[in-house]
């Protein structure tokens, strides 16, 4: 239903996710470079500090550059989800003329940060294999094993779009919450350090870490050239969940929605 | 067939105190809303092809109802069909970005309307022929100017003629250029056989533009007919408000002494009597005959010491006429009865539509005092046929010259 909807509004999505990129860096004197340079930043930073003043490793490997790719595959996943759990929950409130002046279908716009979530994503991406192929470890076929886990991280991102987006509505302190939401999701799962560092008593619990785990399968494609597909399954058995249910909220509430707006 | 059909379309805004208490509601399954009606039990049919103005004062649930037929709300009662493509022009300024250019706005608003690429690239030179912002298209919308904004706002809406158009206030704030621009685009649209439903405070414009109208009050349909009654209506009511506080201003004039001549009848003649006689306000029609007939006690006054005149007042306390017969210089009867009597007749009632009323004074030969008088008496009703007759307070002997037709004269010989 909504595949066949997408299709029919796919010109009006285009052009809303070319004016939502747009919008972010109009009248900015880097542009669209802020897309790569945000994520550089950071990876520069968390090197630093828990590289070299921590000597954090992965892989039991020295190297320095081998832990910044590690580090970057793992950033690549929380900036994605990030973007998309800041942006969601002023999604609708913020496009209230929108909404009720115009026919825009409202279930169309939680798909606009994932999708600039996926941009975003794709960039880093790229880096990440230059960098790879300059220092001489890019697997080809890393590439084609990440495509599932991409996958896996829309849907997850769908999931938390909807959901944030319509209780957003409701609840108006959501957008401040969420950047310490993000800090601590950050610092719970395994991006900035290898899951081998966490203490055996806790290791249950991280399981249950949907970043984390899908910080790992990520890093098995992209790094490793290993593709678990229970892991795999897994994972997308519950992202489905989570967005059936988020849709499942997102249309019971709707039309209250409209009226708080 | 009906291009619109609304059968007890009512909707109710659930108010909340807070946003967060619409979800605590649907969490805990107790009501934490108040109600508000913005419409109640709204029928209405227009047929394709047919237009109809949406009249009342702000706060009626006129642009409520405008989002029901542009489908922007949901009713919360009734039914509301609409058959074929509709396009809306709401709110002025909604649903553009003012960081961004004219041309990328067109171009978003019409992929808003549910085109594609293809079709955007074909419509958006229309859409900028219309507009004429000339090299403005190129600005960000937050330089323009409100009538730079409509004119944006409308060509985009109309770019694709709908089947059912959907205009609100909006228009109003461009010049009298595009106004008229747009007017005759939304009478070629009408004309192509498409559906008008027109909301605006011209009043003129809705009686010029629409065949139906409604008048909205309080979220309920006051009255629903032919654009010129509904509109004559709504407009009699508006003066009537307005005429209330004056009214309460002004003192009865009282009279001079007990001994003075005093006012017995004032009544209104006419000429089909009998249909008049059940309603309160008889209703007279421009053009027909229209008599006052008034009979006063002379109390022992001389017959020319004893005058009688008359104002007819709008309900909004404009005069439209007055006179006496000490200005026209009337001859009283001297027939020796203490009882007198004089009519005041206008063999073709100028007035348009309205509603009026009569001042009647008895004043002595001066002109300076006053026996008696009723203000605000004989309350009656002027309907014009049509818009023919001209608008305004009353008809004027007029003639038109067409010095166009001599020029032609001039240009064979």
């Amino acid at each position: 239903m909504i595949a066949l909807n997408c299709l029919q509004y796919s010109g009006l999505l285009k052009s809303l996710l070319a004016r939502d990129l747009k919008e972010r860096y109009t009248n900015t004197i880097l542009g669209l470079a802020w897309l790569l340079i945000q994520p550089l930043f950071l990876l520069i930073l968390y090197t630093f500090v828990f590289s070299e003043v921590l000597k954090i490793r992965f892989e039991s490997t020295p190297s320095t550059a081998v832990f910044a790719f590690y580090l970057f595959a793992g950033l690549l996943v929380f900036n994605a989800l990030a973007e998309v759990l800041t942006r969601a929950p002023t999604l609708l409130t913020e496009r209230r003329e929108l909404l009720l002046n115009t026919p825009l279908p409202a279930w169309i716009l939680p798909l606009l940060p994932v999708g600039t979530s996926l941009v975003l994503e794709w960039l880093a991406l790229l880096i990440l294999c230059l960098g790879l192929a300059w220092w001489g470890d890019m697997l080809g076929w890393g590439l084609v094993l990440y495509v599932p886990y991409c996958l896996v991280r829309v849907i997850l991102s769908l999931a938390a779009a909807y959901c944030l987006a319509i209780l957003g509505v409701f609840l108006r302190d959501l957008r401040q919450i969420m950047p310490a939401v993000l800090s601590v999701l950050l610092f719970i799962s395994p991006v900035l350090y290898p899951l081998e560092r966490i203490p055996e008593h806790f290791k249950p619990l991280y399981d249950w870490n949907l970043l984390g785990q899908l910080v790992q399968g990520y890093r098995q494609a992209l790094l490793e050239g290993i593709f678990v597909w229970q892991h795999w399954l897994g994972l997308l058995l519950i992202a489905t969940l989570c967005l059936g249910a988020s849709l499942w909220l997102f249309q019971r509430l709707m039309g209250k929605a409209r009226l708080v707006l | 067939m009906n291009a619109i059909e609304l059968q007890q379309v009512g909707l109710q805004y659930q108010q909340y105190a807070h946003p967060r208490d619409a979800l605590l509601e649907w969490l805990l399954r107790k009501p934490r809303h108040q109600v508000f009606r913005a419409l109640q039990g709204i029928d209405l049919c227009v047929e394709q092809g047919g237009s109809v103005g949406l009249i009342g004062d702000n706060g009626a649930g006129k642009s409520t109802l405008l989002r029901v037929l542009a489908g922007n709300l949901r009713q919360t009662s009734g039914e509301c069909s609409i058959q074929g493509r509709r396009a809306a022009l709401l709110e002025l300024g909604s649903g553009v970005h003012p960081e961004f250019s004219g041309l990328e706005n067109a171009r978003l608003g019409l992929a808003l309307r549910g085109l594609d690429t293809a079709a955007v690239a074909h419509y958006l030179p229309q859409v900028l022929d219309f507009a004429e912002l000339g090299d403005f298209i190129y600005q960000p919308v937050k330089t323009y100017s409100s009538g730079m904004l409509v004119r944006l706002v409308f060509a985009v809406a109309v770019a694709v003629p709908p089947d059912v158009l959907i205009v609100d206030e909006a228009l109003s704030v461009g010049d009298q250029y595009f106004q008229k621009k747009s007017l005759d685009r939304m009478r070629a649209i009408l004309a192509g056989g498409a559906t008008l439903v027109f909301c605006s405070h011209n009043l003129y414009q809705v009686r010029e533009l629409c065949r139906q109208a409604i008048w909205l009050e309080q979220g309920r349909l006051r009255m629903h007919g032919d654009a010129q009654t509904v509109v004559d209506a709504y407009q009699d009511a508006v003066r009537a408000r307005s005429s209330v506080s004056a009214a309460a201003t002004l003192k009865p004039a009282k009279p001079s002494s007990t001994e003075a001549p005093v006012l017995l009848q004032v009544a209104l003649l006419h000429a089909n009597n009998t249909e008049q006689d059940d309603v309160e306000q008889p209703v007279f029609n421009t053009g027909q005959r229209f008599a006052v007939q008034v009979q006063f006690t002379r109390a022992g006054r001389a017959a020319d010491d004893v005058h009688v005149g008359i104002v007819i007042r709008r309900n909004d306390d404009i005069q439209c006429y007055g006179i006496s017969t000490l200005h026209d210089q009337v001859c009283m009867q001297h027939n020796g009865q203490q009882q007198a009597e004089v009519c005041f007749v206008l063999e073709q009632l100028p007035l348009l539509s309205g509603t009026y009323c009569l001042e009647v004074w008895l004043i002595d030969r001066s002109g300076v005092h006053v026996y008696d008088a009723r203000e605000r008496c004989c309350p009656f009703r002027v309907q014009q046929y049509s818009q023919a007759q001209g608008l305004g307070l009353t008809w004027m002997a007029h003639h038109w010259e067409t010095p166009a037709l001599k020029h032609e004269h001039e240009v064979v010989s």
